[in-house]
C-alpha cells in the first residue's frame, strides 16, 4: 500500500467505524478514507473527528474515489454492488457474512482481486485478528494495520471460521441466563449483572493472559476439584448439552455457507 | 493491622492457593509473609522456592501459630483437619472451600470469630479478578484488594446463589474448545483456532469492563442483528434448550450445595 492509496467504505456500520478509528485515531500520517453517506451519523461523526475521512454523495462516487473498497453492508442490501461500475485495478474487501468470492467478483467485475473478511470490534485498537480469504496482500496490508491477519486458502475453513463469530450473541445470552437466575434467587437486577460481567471479566482475562490457549486446561483450572464450575460441566455433559451445542454449529454451518 | 506486617497462612495448596499466592507476591514490592501447609510437597515447594516471602511449615498446626490471617483452599472432603487444629481467637480465617457453609466453617475454627467465605478465581494470580467475599470483614477485604479487588457480600443467600453461578465458567472454556474443534474438524490448523476463538473473546473485554452493570439482554440484541448468523444460531441453541440446561445444572448444584429440597 503507498500512501496515496485511498481507501472507500461501502456501510458505515459499527465494524467499519471500528476499522476507520483503527486506521485514523492518533496515526501521525493517516490514509485518505471516502465513507458511503447512508450511515448518516456515522459517517458524519468519522468525518468530523479524522481530517482524512470525508462523506461522498453516493455509493458510486465512493467507488469512483478509492483504490480499495471495503464492503461492510449487510447481506441484504449487497447487490447493489451489481449496480455500481468499477475499475479492473481496483481492489474489493469484503466483510459482508455469508456472500462467497464468486458472487462478489460477479457483482464487481471487472475487479479481479476480491476477498473475503471477518473484522471484529478489537480493530478500532488496533488488536484485531481478521481473517481473510482467499489470502489477499491488499487485505494483509490492511489488517496488519488494525492488528493481525489470518490468511484462510480454504473456503470450508474460512466459513467454518465465520460461525464462530456467530457465537457472540451466545455468549452473551448464557450471561444473561445467569443474571436471570440470579434475580430470581432475590439478587438485585444491577448487582446480578456486576457479578456476572466481573466473573466473566475475570474468565476472559485468563484467556487473554496466554498464547493459544489450551481450553481443556482453562477449563481443568477453573474446575476446582469438587468445586461448582466441576459440578455444573458435569451436569451439562450428563445432560448432552455440549452435544448440542456441536449439532448446533454444524447445522448454523450449513446456513452460513454460501 | 496493615496488610504488609500480617502473617498469612494457607491450608491446601492446590492450583488456586498457588494462584492467591502468586498474585500476592510475583512482581510485588513489599510482599506479605506467607506460610504453606505441606502435604501438596511439590506445590507448596515450587512456591516457596519462586518467593523469597513464602515458606511451608511441617504441619497445618505451624501454618495457624504463624498466622495473622488463614486462607482455607482445602478440598471439602479434607476440611475436617480444620477441627484438629487449635486456633486464637484474635485470628481470621477465610475459606474458598466449595460445600462449607459459614456456621460449619465456625464450628470447626472455634474461637476464631472473624470467619468469611470467598470465590477467588484463577485470575487472581495476576490480580485481575474481584472476588465475592462474604461477610465483608475488614481484613478479609483487605487480602483480596490486594489481589484485584473485591465484591462484598452482606447476605449469605445472595453469597450462595453467586457462588454457584461463578460454577458457569469452565463450561464457557469447554464450550471454546468445542468451537475449537468445530474449526479444526473443518480443516484449520489448531493453533489458528485456537487464536481465533480466544481473539474472538477476549475482544469482547472492553464491553464487559466498559460497564459496571452490562444488559446483556441488550448485548445479546446488539449482537445479533436481524436475519445475521448471530441471531440463526443464538435460536438454534435456545430452541435445542442449550440455556436451559444452563439453568437447571446450576439450579441442581445449587440445591445440592445448600442441602435444599431432595
Amino acid at each position: 500500500m503507498t500512501a496515496s492509496t485511498t481507501y472507500g467504505v461501502l456501510g458505515v456500520g459499527s465494524i467499519a467505524r471500528a476499522m476507520v478509528i483503527g486506521l485514523c485515531e492518533g496515526i501521525g500520517d493517516p490514509p485518505r478514507i471516502v465513507l458511503s453517506p447512508r450511515g448518516a451519523a456515522v459517517s458524519a461523526e468519522l468525518a468530523g473527528r479524522y481530517p482524512t475521512v470525508t462523506v461522498a454523495v453516493d455509493n458510486q462516487a465512493v467507488v469512483d474515489g478509492s483504490d480499495i473498497v471495503l464492503v461492510c453492508l449487510r447481506k441484504a442490501d449487497a447487490a447493489l454492488l451489481g449496480d455500481l461500475t468499477w475499475r479492473p485495478e481496483q481492489v474489493v474487501v469484503s466483510a459482508v457474512a455469508g456472500v462467497g468470492v464468486a458472487q462478489l467478483t460477479e457483482w464487481v467485475a471487472p475487479v479481479t482481486r476480491v476477498c473475503r473478511s471477518v473484522p471484529m470490534p478489537p480493530v478500532a485498537d488496533r488488536a484485531g485478528l481478521t481473517a481473510v480469504h482467499p489470502p489477499l496482500a491488499e487485505a494483509r496490508t490492511l489488517f496488519d494495520r488494525l492488528g493481525s491477519t489470518l490468511e484462510v486458502g480454504d473456503v470450508v475453513a474460512y466459513e467454518a471460521l465465520s460461525a464462530t463469530s456467530a457465537t457472540l450473541a451466545g455468549f452473551f445470552e448464557y450471561l444473561s441466563t445467569q443474571t436471570d437466575w440470579l434475580e430470581a434467587r432475590g439478587i438485585a437486577p444491577a448487582d446480578a449483572r456486576r457479578y456476572v460481567a466481573a466473573t466473566f471479566a475475570g474468565a476472559l482475562t485468563s484467556l487473554r493472559a496466554v498464547d493459544g490457549p489450551d481450553f481443556a486446561e482453562l477449563a481443568a483450572e477453573y474446575a476446582t476439584p469438587g468445586g461448582v464450575n466441576e459440578q455444573v460441566a458435569r451436569d451439562l455433559r450428563e445432560h448432552g448439552s455440549f452435544d448440542v451445542l456441536r449439532d448446533g454449529l454444524d447445522r448454523a454451518l450449513g446456513r452460513l455457507a454460501t | 493491622m496493615a496488610a504488609a506486617s500480617t502473617t498469612y497462612g494457607v491450608l491446601g495448596v492446590g492450583a488456586l492457593a498457588s494462584a492467591i499466592v502468586t498474585g500476592l507476591c510475583d512482581g510485588v514490592a513489599n510482599p506479605p509473609t506467607i506460610v504453606l501447609s505441606p502435604r501438596n510437597a511439590d506445590t507448596a515447594a515450587n512456591l516457596a522456592a519462586r518467593f523469597d516471602s513464602v515458606s511451608v511449615a511441617a504441619d497445618n498446626q505451624e501454618v495457624v501459630d504463624a498466622a495473622g490471617l488463614v486462607i482455607v483452599t482445602l478440598r471439602r472432603a479434607h476440611a475436617d483437619v480444620l477441627g484438629e487444629v487449635r486456633w486464637r481467637p484474635d485470628q481470621v480465617v477465610v475459606s474458598a472451600t466449595a460445600g462449607l457453609p459459614l456456621d460449619r466453617l465456625a464450628g470447626l475454627v472455634a474461637p476464631v470469630d472473624q470467619v468469611a467465605r470467598a470465590v477467588p478465581m484463577p485470575a487472581v494470580a495476576t490480580r485481575s479478578s474481584r472476588t465475592p467475599v462474604h461477610p465483608p470483614l475488614a481484613p478479609v477485604l483487605e487480602v483480596f484488594e490486594l489481589l484485584g479487588g473485591t465484591m462484598p457480600i452482606d447476605d449469605g443467600d445472595e453469597f450462595e446463589a453467586i457462588f454457584t453461578a461463578m460454577g458457569t465458567v469452565a463450561p464457557f472454556f469447554e464450550y471454546l474448545r468445542i468451537l475449537s474443534d468445530f474449526l479444526v474438524g473443518h480443516g484449520l490448523p489448531a493453533p489458528d483456532a485456537r487464536q481465533v476463538v480466544a481473539a474472538t473473546y477476549t475482544g469482547l473485554l472492553e464491553q464487559l469492563d466498559a460497564h459496571e452493570s452490562p444488559d446483556f439482554a441488550e448485548l445479546v440484541k446488539e449482537h445479533a442483528p436481524r436475519g445475521g448468523g448471530n441471531e440463526q444460531l443464538t435460536a438454534l441453541m435456545r430452541e435445542a434448550g442449550v440455556f436451559g440446561a444452563m439453568t437447571d445444572a446450576v439450579e441442581e448444584v445449587h440445591r445440592r450445595l445448600t442441602g435444599a429440597g431432595s
